[in-house]
């Protein structure tokens, strides 16, 4: 045999050799056993009895199911395991070695391989599950995972147990494979996805005591039993509760009821009294597991606004003057000081969000109930102070002061109400209403409408016919020239037609008539001290005539002193501030041929107001 | 003139100009009364009935008196001017109140009466200018007075009140509901004493569309004098929390309808008002009986246990 050197370099330079070193290893092995029985312990497993041995090799057994696998927690279509959740398999065997085990889940039936000193794997075709630590033998071993959106999890997931040992020489795995040990336990494991939210929206805004709707993009990818229902829950913060799918200390919004497949809705109905502004509103989708939806849109905010209704004003709540009639006072003037209230709702509230009034105006006119407030409507052309007295002429014209008692009668944002106070003045000239005069059928009362902080203005409320109160007559009268002048007369002298004049004006609300008396004159006269009876040096009050005309002396009415006249002067009713109503009466005097003292003779003649008939004012 | 007025510069220098001409010239002496009459068509006998009369008057820079003449001879004896017939007016006071008092003897005709009260001014110091016929300004009262002889029951609401409430409170098991205080000011318009019969108040949600509650009022409410108008409360109980309500309220004369109306409410949180709410008065009956039986029972015991006693002493007495 010839070798090739060159080729084989390593072979042919050990060529024979090895053949010899192994016989001489081979013999001393030999005599090492046979010498001094070396690895009797070591290496014997059985030895005969010293007349005949024979080997054997106890194989290493797999370890063998006490208990078998199950899912630790269910995890099944009705209570599957979410996403980003832990599942678990426990289960116990046995090994006869008493060597610790596994306990491997791989997703298909095929066995896996144990391995020496290490854990099994789950075979080429199938998933590892999970893989338990090693897990002494007789005790119970668990094995878990953490699920997860992605593959290899999918919604439904088979699963096949197993237990191995890690022999060093020849590791074995039970190939009994577990799938669990009961309805609820067992194989597959089911994964709950996250339900999907891409948009959240409302359809604020909406009037206090009304409904709007939250909408959402919302889906959920799960199906087995059935497609997931998602429910969306809205939230005043950013407070949602993962662990309990409910909204923290911040509170509900809404939430849908019932649960749907898709695009959850949640509806929400406003308190009746809110303020109007924008409210934080966060929304979270959750599927019927409890597992929320992920991303940038859960838990958005996406605030909804409450819309600004205009106030209103209880009709009942109109109170003028105290719920008392109206006197007026001040002849020719204006009477001020008296007093309006009433009370103004609004669904916003009575103070808005930033603390101030939520109702910060208000549009008043008082009126004689029959003119009606489509024509006293409030507005500068309205004005009449016989009738009409509307907020809109302003204060030079109708000084109408009113505050709302907001500090004091508003109680928070959850109060629709606050009372208003006004004062304003009366002119003297102010329709009567009472019994008997002009306009006795009719009363007066106030029409207000009331305006918010964002200029909403509310219907007219007009004061209901209980609240209405009446104008009393006021009869005043002033004068024009405060005495009369006859001028020098001669005793005796026949009088000439009626010409000295009186002018009496109205001024106050109603026509009049006047009642006439006049004193005896004389150069001694006072109030407390009438003329003495005496045909020389007093004349006497019937020597006084009067008259609405210039006629003659003798055709004129007597003058008494004890015994008043009406004259049917017919002042008529004023209608304007400015311009009074006026009465002439024509006077004249004849003295007596039996006075004979000369001097400046002094008198004292009365007019008293009297309201004439009603038909005679105007 | 024309020419005066022709420029816009010039209008309202016109205008000034003919106002000037053409106002009257007042001597500020002017002077009223109000109302001008002294009117009751529903007195009885043995009734009194007051009216007040303002006199007022233009200017009260200086002081005058006002003398006041009853000219009504059947019924003289009946008036009384509670100031007397000369009332001062004193400098600055623009109004002066005359009360006339009506006191109807117990038997006076059943019928109408009239009469005029007469009231002039008159300088407080009598003095007057000489040489001249002085005229002195005054007022005529007209007197209308109806005595009958049967009993009116009437008055008419004026004013309307509802204050805010705290919410009931709770107690052990029994509720005390929160005590809604109604004003009503009240003017009696017949000639007997007279109060609401009874008061009811229909409690809807704010928006006034879903009825939560009837209530009554609970115990007497004042009465009012003949003519007088005075404020009145009616007490009701509700059990409803804290909240904002509609109500409609209806008040009775004995089974008539007087006066309803509508008005908000507001139930405040319990202790948020300085209020007493209902005591025992608002018990509804079934705590009403939990606190009575209980109580009675404990009577019963007592008395049994003295008549008990009683008896026992009787006994060893008598042997």
């Amino acid at each position: 045999m010839s070798y090739n050197v060159d080729n084989l370099p390593q072979f042919v330079n050990t060529a024979g050799k090895i053949t010899i070193l192994t016989a001489v290893v081979g013999l001393a092995v030999f005599v090492l056993a046979f010498l001094f029985n070396a690895g009797t312990n070591e290496l014997m497993k059985a030895e005969a009895t010293s007349t005949a041995s024979t080997t054997l090799t106890v194989l290493n057994t797999p370890p063998q199911w006490d208990i078998f696998a199950f899912e630790e927690t269910e995890s099944s279509t009705s209570s599957p395991t979410n996403s980003g959740r832990q599942i678990a398999w426990v289960g116990t065997a046995s090994d006869s070695n008493a060597q610790p085990y596994f306990l491997i889940v791989c997703s298909s039936s095929a066995t896996p391989t144990a391995r020496a000193n290490n854990t099994p794997y789950c075979n080429a075709t199938s998933s590892l599950w999970a893989v338990s630590a090693s897990t002494t033998s007789g005790t119970q071993a668990r094995a878990a995972t953490t699920t997860t959106e992605v593959a290899p999890y999918a919604e439904l997931n088979d699963w096949y147990a197993w237990v191995c040992d890690y022999d060093t020489v020849n590791p074995r795995c039970n190939n009994v494979a577990s799938q669990g040990i009961s309805a609820t336990n067992s194989s597959p494991f089911h994964v709950n996805r996250r339900p999907v939210f891409t948009d959240f929206y409302n359809n604020s805004p909406a009037n206090p005591g009304a409904s709007f709707t939250f909408f959402s993009t919302s889906s959920d990818p799960d199906s087995t039993g059935g497609d997931d229902v998602i429910r969306l829950h809205v939230c005043n913060e950013n407070d949602f509760s993962t662990t309990t799918s409910m909204c923290g200390a911040g509170g509900y919004i809404a939430s849908t009821s019932p649960a749907v497949t898709d695009d959850a809705t949640a509806v929400y109905t406003l308190p009746p009294v809110i303020q109007d502004q924008l409210y934080d509103a966060y929304g979270f989708i959750v599927d019927q597991h409890g597992h929320v939806a992920i991303g940038s849109i859960q838990g958005s905010n996406e605030p909804f606004e409450v819309a600004n209704v205009a106030p209103t004003v209880t009709a009942d709540s109109i109170n003028i003057n105290g719920g008392l009639d109206i006197s007026l006072t001040n002849p020719a003037g204006q009477t001020t000081g008296y007093a309006l209230e009433f009370v103004t709702s609004d669904a916003n509230s009575c103070i808005n969000y930033l603390s101030n009034p939520e109702v910060d105006d208000v549009i008043v006119s008082l009126l004689r109930s029959d003119i009606g407030s489509t024509t006293c409507n409030g507005t500068a052309g309205a004005y009449n102070p016989n009738n009409c007295y509307p907020s809109g002429v302003g204060t030079s014209t109708w000084n109408l002061s009113c505050v709302s008692a907001t500090s004091t009668t508003c109680g928070g944002a959850t109060d629709p109400t606050v009372e208003w106070n006004c004062t304003f003045p009366l002119w003297f000239l102010t329709d009567p209403t009472d019994a008997g005069s002009q306009f006795a059928t009719a009363s007066w009362t106030a029409s207000i409408a009331a305006i918010d902080d964002n200029n909403a203005t509310g219907s007219f409320a007009v004061g209901t016919s209980s609240t209405w109160i009446d104008v009393l007559t006021f009869p005043a009268l002033d004068l024009l020239t405060d005495e009369i002048t006859y001028g020098a007369l001669e005793p005796g002298q026949p009088a000439g037609p009626l010409v000295a004049t009186t002018t009496i004006a109205s001024v106050g609300n109603a026509g009049l008539d006047q009642d006439v008396e006049g004193e005896s004159m004389c150069t001694t006269f006072g109030i407390s001290t009438p003329c003495p009876v005496s045909a020389t040096s007093t004349v006497p009050d019937s020597s006084q005539r009067f008259s609405t005309s210039s006629v003659a002396y003798s055709s004129g009415l007597t003058l008494s002193s004890t015994t008043p006249f009406e004259l049917e002067i017919n002042v008529l009713k004023s209608t304007s501030t400015s311009l009074f109503a006026q009465g002439i009466t024509y006077w004249g005097i004849q003295v007596p041929g039996t006075v004979t003292l000369a001097g400046s003779y002094t008198g004292l003649n009365t007019f008293y107001a009297v309201v004439s008939e009603p038909d005679e004012w105007d | 003139m024309k020419l005066f007025c022709a420029q816009w510069r010039q209008a309202f220098s016109c205008l000034l100009f003919l106002f000037i001409l053409f106002v009257p010239e007042l001597a500020s002496a002017s002077f009223g009364i109000t109302p001008p009459y002294v009117r009751n068509t529903s007195l009885t006998r043995n009734t009194t009935y007051e009216q007040q009369i303002l006199l007022v008057r233009g200017d009260p820079s200086i002081p005058l008196r006002a003398q006041i003449i009853v000219d009504a001879p059947e019924i003289a004896s009946w008036i009384e001017i509670v100031e007397g017939t000369s009332v001062p007016l004193p400098r600055g006071e623009q109004k002066v109140p005359m009360t006339v008092r009506v006191k109807v003897p117990s038997d006076a005709e059943f019928k109408d009466y009239e009469g005029i009260i007469r009231i002039r001014t008159v300088p407080d110091t009598d003095a007057v200018n000489a040489g001249a016929v002085n005229i002195s300004l005054g007022a005529q009262v007209k007197i209308d007075l109806s005595v009958i002889d049967r009993v009116i029951e009437d008055f008419r609401i004026r004013k309307v009140s509802l204050s805010d409430l705290n919410e009931g409170s709770k107690l052990a098991w029994l509720f005390f509901p929160g005590k809604i205080r109604f004003g009503m000011l009240l003017e009696n318009t017949g000639n007997v004493d007279i109060a609401p019969s009874r008061v009811e108040f229909k409690i809807y949600d704010f928006a006034g569309n879903v009825l939560l509650e009837e209530t009554r009022n609970l115990g007497k409410i004042t009465k009012v004098a003949p003519y007088a108008t005075e404020e009145v409360i009616a007490e009701l109980p509700t059990r409803l929390p804290e909240g904002n309500y509609f109500v409609r309220f209806s008040i009775f004369n004995g089974d008539e309808f007087k006066h309803g109306g509508e008005l908000n409410m507001s139930i405040l949180p319990y202790g948020t008002l300085e209020a007493a709410g209902f005591g025992f008065m608002g018990l509804s009956f079934m705590h009403k009986l939990s606190l009575l039986i209980p109580l009675f029972t404990l009577v019963i015991l007592v008395l049994y246990g003295l008549y008990n006693v009683r008896e026992r002493r009787r006994r060893t007495s008598r042997a």
